[in-house]
C-alpha cells in the first residue's frame, strides 16, 4: 500500500445556492481543488451524493460531472451511503491510489437540496432510515435522533442546555468561517425557546438543509515533487455499519458503527483517541457530535454532554470539535459533508483556518455518519 | 413519492406484530427476518407472534411531519420494549410526552391512506395505567351448560375512543340553546375498521376462541371504511379467518341484522361459530341535530350453540316498512334526515311493532323481562318507548348508555346489551330491540345462562370504558379528529 496525500482542496461559500444548479456547484468547487493541487488531468473520480434522484431528480451524475468537468471518459463513480456519501467517496478514493491502481483521484460531494420544498426534504432524507418500518410509522429523521436524545439524557443525565451547548458552540466556531451557510452566532436560550421539530429537539438543534459541495485530489505522497505548503496525508481509514433500524440495536445510545470504524481508523494510523488534535464530527443533530465523542472514544460513554459543558471541546479547548462550524453552522448538503470535513482538517493542519486556526494541530480525526448511526466512515489525517 | 409498507405485509392491511424465534440462540427479532442475526444461514427460524404490550423505550413527538401524516400533527412515535425484550417502532395514542418505561399496550388504529386509496391498520400503543387488566383465563370448560345446545352469544367485546365532547360546547359553537348530552368521538387513530378489529379481540378474549374458530363475520355499519371492500375482510385478515364475510348497512340496525344471519347459519349447521359485529364513526352534518349524538363505538359478539352467556329464546322477530326518515345516497358527505317525522311514524311505530311481536310470540309480558334495551338515538326516545310497551325505568336504566356515549349507530343498542350482560346474573331474562332508520326493526329475547359468572371480567366492561377512559375536548378538537376540517389542495 502507498502513502496517500491531499494535495489539493476546494469548497466554495455554501447555502441556498437558487442560481446555481447541481452540475455548476459541483464544476466551480472541483476547479477549486484542482487548482489548488496544480492539475488538469485525473485517472479517475468519485462523487458523493445521497440523493441526487428525490433532490433535482437527476440520477447518473458520476458521468455528468466527470463530463462537465472536463473529464469525459474516465472512470467515475457515484458513492451513496446517505449522510455518509462523501466520507465514504473518500475512503474509495484513497484504496485506489493506495492499492496503485491510479496516481490522481479527485473525491467529491455534492448535494443540492432546495430546488424541492422543505417538506419533500424531510422525505428524501427520511430515505435513510428504515422506510418500510420506521418511516411507515410515521418516524422523521429528527425522530429518530430525539429518540436517541430522550434514551441519552435518561440513562445518562444529559441535560437539555448540554445539547443547546453543542450548537452554541459550533456557531460560535461557524461565525469564523466565511463558507458557512449561517455564520452567525447563538445562545442557549435562542435555541431553548425555538420551533420544536420532534421532542426534545428544536429547529436550532438541527442541521440546516443546504446547496453546496466540496472537493480534495489524493496522490500518491512518495510522488510529491512540490513542497510549497505543508503535506497532509490519510494516514488511517475507517468503515462500519450498523443495523439501519434504531429499533433493532440493545442500546440506542451507542453508536457501534462509529466505534468499529474509528477502531479500524486508529489501528492502521497507530493513533489512539489522545493523540488526536482536531475532530470534525457528524452533528446532524447536537445529540448526535455527544454520541459520537463517546463512540470514538475521546470521552467516556454518557460523558459527551459534560465534555460541551466544561468547554473541552471548544475552539480552545483540549481537543477542539467542529472548529468550521460543524454541520450545524457550516451546513449539511448531505453527500458533500463527508469531504468538507476533510477540507477542514487539511486547512487546519496547514495553518490556512484563518480566524478559526486551532493552534498546534498535527493530526485531524474526521468522522462521517449515515442515517441514524447505520454506517460511518473515519479518517486520520497527519501533517508531515 | 410513498413509503412503501414492509414487504411481506404488502398484501395486508393491518400489521399483527409478527416476529421471529431463532432456534439455535433463541435470540427473538421483530418483523419476519429470513437470516439470523447471531447465526447467519446456519439459524434456525420461526415466526412468531408478539405481544401486544410492553413498556416505552424512548418516544418523541413530532412536530414537523413524515409524509402521509400531515393530518395528524403533532404525533408521538418511538420505540416500544415488548414484554419479550423485542423492541419494535410505534406509533403512540397520546401527543404528551410518554415517559421511558410506562407500561403501555396495543390496540389497532387506522394510521394512513395509501396514494390509491387503501386504508392501512396497524397497531397503535396506549398507557396501560388508563385499563384494569382483564384477568387471565383460568378454567375454560363449563359444565353447567354442556348440555345446552341452543344459540346464544359465546362472548363478547366493545371498543369506545377516550374522547368525549359536551352537548353544550357543539351548542355554543353554532350559537344554539344548550343541549344536555355528552358523546364520544375518535382520536386521530380511531375509526369503523378500528373500533370493528379491536372490539373482536376483546369478543376472542372473552369468548376464549383463536380467530381461527371463526366461520362467518358481518360487520354492520353505515360508516364502512370503503364503498367497495368489506370491512368484515380486514376484520378477518386480523384474526386469520378464513370462513364467510360480508358486511351490512340499515343505518342503526345494520348489526342486529347481522346478528340474525349469524344465529340462522349457526342454527342449521352451517357454522360452528360467527362474528357479528355493530361498529360505527357516526356521521352528521354540522349544526345539525345528529350532530350532539352522533357517537363512536364497536361492538362484537361472537355467537355459537356451545357455551353460550346469554342463549337465544325463541326467534327474532323483525318489523320494515318503507320509510323514508334518514338516509344518504352516495357520494353524499353527511345523511339526510325527516326532523321530526323520525318519531311516531319511524322510531315508535317500529320498535313496538317488533317488540310487541316477539313478546305475543313468545307468550311473556314486559314484567317478564329483567331488563330491555331499545335502540338510543336520544336520551328521551328509550323512555319513552318503554312506556308505550309497558316497561319500568329500571329495566332500561342498566343498558341506557346515550347520555354517556351518544348515539353509535349501528353500535348503539347492541352496546347497551354488552352494558346489560356486563351485570346480569344467570336465569336473566333480556329483551332487546334495534331500529335502522329507512326503517325497521329487530327483536331478540335471551336468557343468560350460568356461564356469565366465568366470563365477566375477561375483557373490559363497558361502563368501564365509558366512565374511566375519557377526555373531554373542545370543538376545534372535535372537527379535526372527526375529519371535518378539510385542507385545500
Amino acid at each position: 500500500m502507498r502513502e496517500v496525500a491531499i494535495i489539493g482542496v476546494g469548497m466554495t461559500k455554501w447555502g441556498e445556492l437558487w442560481e446555481k444548479s447541481l452540475r455548476d456547484i459541483y464544476v466551480e468547487t472541483a476547479l477549486l481543488a484542482l487548482e489548488d493541487a496544480g492539475i488538469d488531468k485525473v485517472d479517475s473520480m468519485y462523487v458523493g451524493s445521497m440523493s441526487s434522484g428525490l433532490f433535482v431528480g437527476q440520477e447518473h451524475i458520476a458521468s455528468l460531472l466527470a463530463d462537465y468537468l472536463g473529464q469525459a471518459n474516465i472512470p467515475s463513480s457515484r458513492i451513496e451511503s446517505a449522510c455518509a456519501s462523501g466520507g465514504l467517496a473518500l475512503r474509495l478514493g484513497y484504496l485506489e491510489v493506495a492499492s496503485g491502481v491510479s496516481d490522481v483521484v479527485l473525491v467529491g460531494g455534492i448535494e443540492k437540496m432546495t430546488d424541492v420544498s422543505g417538506h419533500e426534504a424531510t422525505y428524501a432524507l427520511g430515505t435513510a432510515a428504515d422506510q418500510e418500518y420506521e418511516g411507515y410509522h410515521g418516524m422523521t429523521f429528527p425522530g429518530l435522533y430525539a429518540l436517541i436524545a430522550r434514551a441519552h439524557m435518561e440513562k445518562y443525565g444529559t441535560t437539555r442546555e448540554q445539547l443547546a451547548m453543542v450548537a452554541v458552540k459550533n456557531h460560535h466556531n461557524g461565525s469564523k468561517n466565511p463558507l458557512a451557510q449561517f455564520p452567525f452566532q447563538i445562545t442557549v436560550d435562542s435555541v431553548l425557546n425555538s420551533v420544536m421539530v420532534a421532542d426534545p429537539l428544536r429547529i436550532l438543534d438541527c442541521s440546516p438543509i443546504t446547496d453546496g459541495a466540496a472537493a480534495v485530489v489524493l496522490y500518491p505522497a512518495e510522488m510529491v515533487k512540490k513542497k510549497d505548503k505543508p503535506m497532509v496525508k490519510i494516514t488511517g481509514s475507517g468503515h462500519a455499519t450498523d443495523t439501519i433500524a434504531l429499533s433493532s440495536r440493545k442500546d440506542i445510545t451507542w453508536l457501534e458503527a462509529v466505534y468499529k470504524a474509528a477502531k479500524q481508523a486508529y489501528k492502521e494510523a497507530n493513533k489512539g483517541p489522545k493523540d488526536i488534535d482536531i475532530i470534525e464530527v457528524h452533528d446532524c443533530f447536537t445529540i448526535a457530535e455527544i454520541c459520537v465523542l463517546e463512540a470514538l472514544g475521546i470521552v467516556e460513554k454518557g460523558k459527551g454532554g459534560d465534555a460541551v459543558e466544561e468547554g473541552m471541546t471548544s475552539l480552545k479547548g483540549k481537543i477542539p470539535v467542529n472548529a468550521s462550524g460543524g454541520l450545524k453552522a457550516k451546513g449539511h448538503p448531505v453527500g458533500a459533508t463527508g469531504v468538507a470535513q476533510v477540507v477542514e482538517i487539511v486547512k487546519q493542519l496547514q495553518g490556512n483556518a484563518g480566524e478559526r486556526q486551532v493552534k498546534k494541530a498535527r493530526v485531524g480525526l474526521a468522522q462521517n455518519m449515515g442515517g441514524s448511526g447505520g454506517s460511518s466512515v473515519v479518517h486520520i489525517f497527519e501533517r508531515e | 413519492m410513498e413509503i412503501p409498507p414492509p414487504l411481506y405485509k404488502r398484501s395486508l392491511s393491518v400489521e399483527k406484530l409478527s416476529g421471529t424465534h431463532c432456534e439455535s440462540c433463541d435470540d427473538l427479532f421483530y418483523g419476519e427476518i429470513e437470516v439470523c442475526t447471531n447465526c447467519g444461514r446456519q439459524g434456525k427460524l420461526e415466526t412468531i407472534k408478539l405481544p401486544w404490550e410492553g413498556k416505552v423505550y424512548s418516544s418523541s413527538t413530532i412536530h414537523k411531519a413524515q409524509q402521509g401524516f400531515e393530518d395528524k400533527l403533532p404525533y408521538t412515535t418511538g420505540t416500544v420494549e415488548l414484554t419479550n425484550g423485542v423492541k419494535v417502532p410505534a406509533l403512540f395514542d397520546h401527543n404528551d410526552r410518554m415517559i421511558i418505561g410506562e407500561e403501555v399496550k396495543a390496540k389497532i388504529g387506522r394510521i394512513r391512506k395509501t396514494q390509491n386509496g387503501l386504508v392501512v391498520y396497524r397497531p397503535v400503543w396506549e398507557r396501560r395505567g388508563e385499563y384494569s387488566k382483564p384477568k387471565p383465563r383460568i378454567n375454560n370448560s363449563v359444565k353447567s351448560s354442556d348440555n345446552l345446545r341452543e344459540v346464544g352469544i359465546e362472548g363478547y367485546g366493545v371498543y369506545i375512543p377516550r374522547f368525549r365532547i359536551k352537548g353544550e360546547e357543539v351548542a355554543r359553537v353554532w350559537g344554539e340553546n344548550p343541549v344536555k348530552s355528552i358523546k364520544s368521538f375518535p382520536s386521530k387513530w380511531d375509526e369503523t375498521g378500528a373500533y370493528a378489529m379491536n372490539a373482536t379481540l376483546s369478543a376472542l378474549k372473552h369468548s376464549g376462541l383463536d380467530g381461527k374458530d371463526i366461520e362467518e363475520i358481518i360487520v354492520g355499519s353505515e360508516s364502512h371504511p370503503y364503498a367497495v371492500k368489506p370491512t368484515a375482510t380486514i376484520v378477518a385478515g386480523l384474526i386469520d379467518s378464513s370462513g364467510g364475510a360480508v358486511d351490512t348497512e340499515f343505518a342503526c340496525k345494520a348489526a342486529t341484522e347481522g346478528m340474525k344471519f349469524i344465529m340462522a347459519q349457526v342454527e342449521n349447521g352451517f357454522i360452528n361459530y360467527g362474528l357479528a359485529i355493530g361498529a360505527d364513526s357516526a356521521q352528521a352534518k354540522p349544526n345539525d341535530d345528529l350532530e350532539y349524538f352522533a357517537a363512536d363505538g364497536g361492538v362484537a359478539f361472537i355467537i355459537g350453540k356451545n357455551k353460550p352467556i346469554a342463549r337465544l329464546e325463541g326467534r327474532p322477530t323483525s318489523y320494515t316498512t318503507d320509510t323514508p326518515d334518514f338516509w344518504r345516497r352516495e357520494y353524499q358527505y353527511y345523511p339526510q334526515h325527516g326532523g321530526r317525522f323520525t318519531g311516531d311514524p319511524a322510531y315508535f311505530k317500529h320498535i313496538v311493532g317488533a317488540g310487541k311481536g316477539i313478546m305475543e310470540k313468545a307468550g311473556m309480558k314486559p314484567s317478564d323481562f329483567n331488563y330491555v334495551i331499545f335502540h338510543q338515538p336520544n336520551g328521551k326516545f328509550p323512555f319513552r318507548v318503554g312506556k308505550m310497551l309497558g316497561f319500568e325505568k329500571k329495566q332500561i336504566e342498566p343498558g341506557w348508555l346515550v347520555s354517556k356515549l351518544g348515539n353509535t349507530y349501528s353500535g348503539s343498542s347492541p352496546l347497551g346489551l354488552t352494558a346489560t350482560l356486563d351485570i346480569s346474573e344467570p336465569g336473566d331474562k333480556i329483551l332487546i330491540v334495534s331500529y335502522g332508520s329507512g326503517a325497521g326493526s329487530d327483536a331478540f329475547i335471551f336468557e343468560v345462562t350460568d356461564r356469565i359468572k366465568e366470563v365477566k371480567d375477561l375483557a373490559p366492561r363497558t361502563r368501564e370504558l365509558l366512565d374511566k377512559n375519557r377526555n373531554y375536548l373542545e370543538y376545534g378538537e372535535y372537527a379535526k379528529f372527526r375529519q371535518k376540517i378539510k385542507k385545500a389542495d
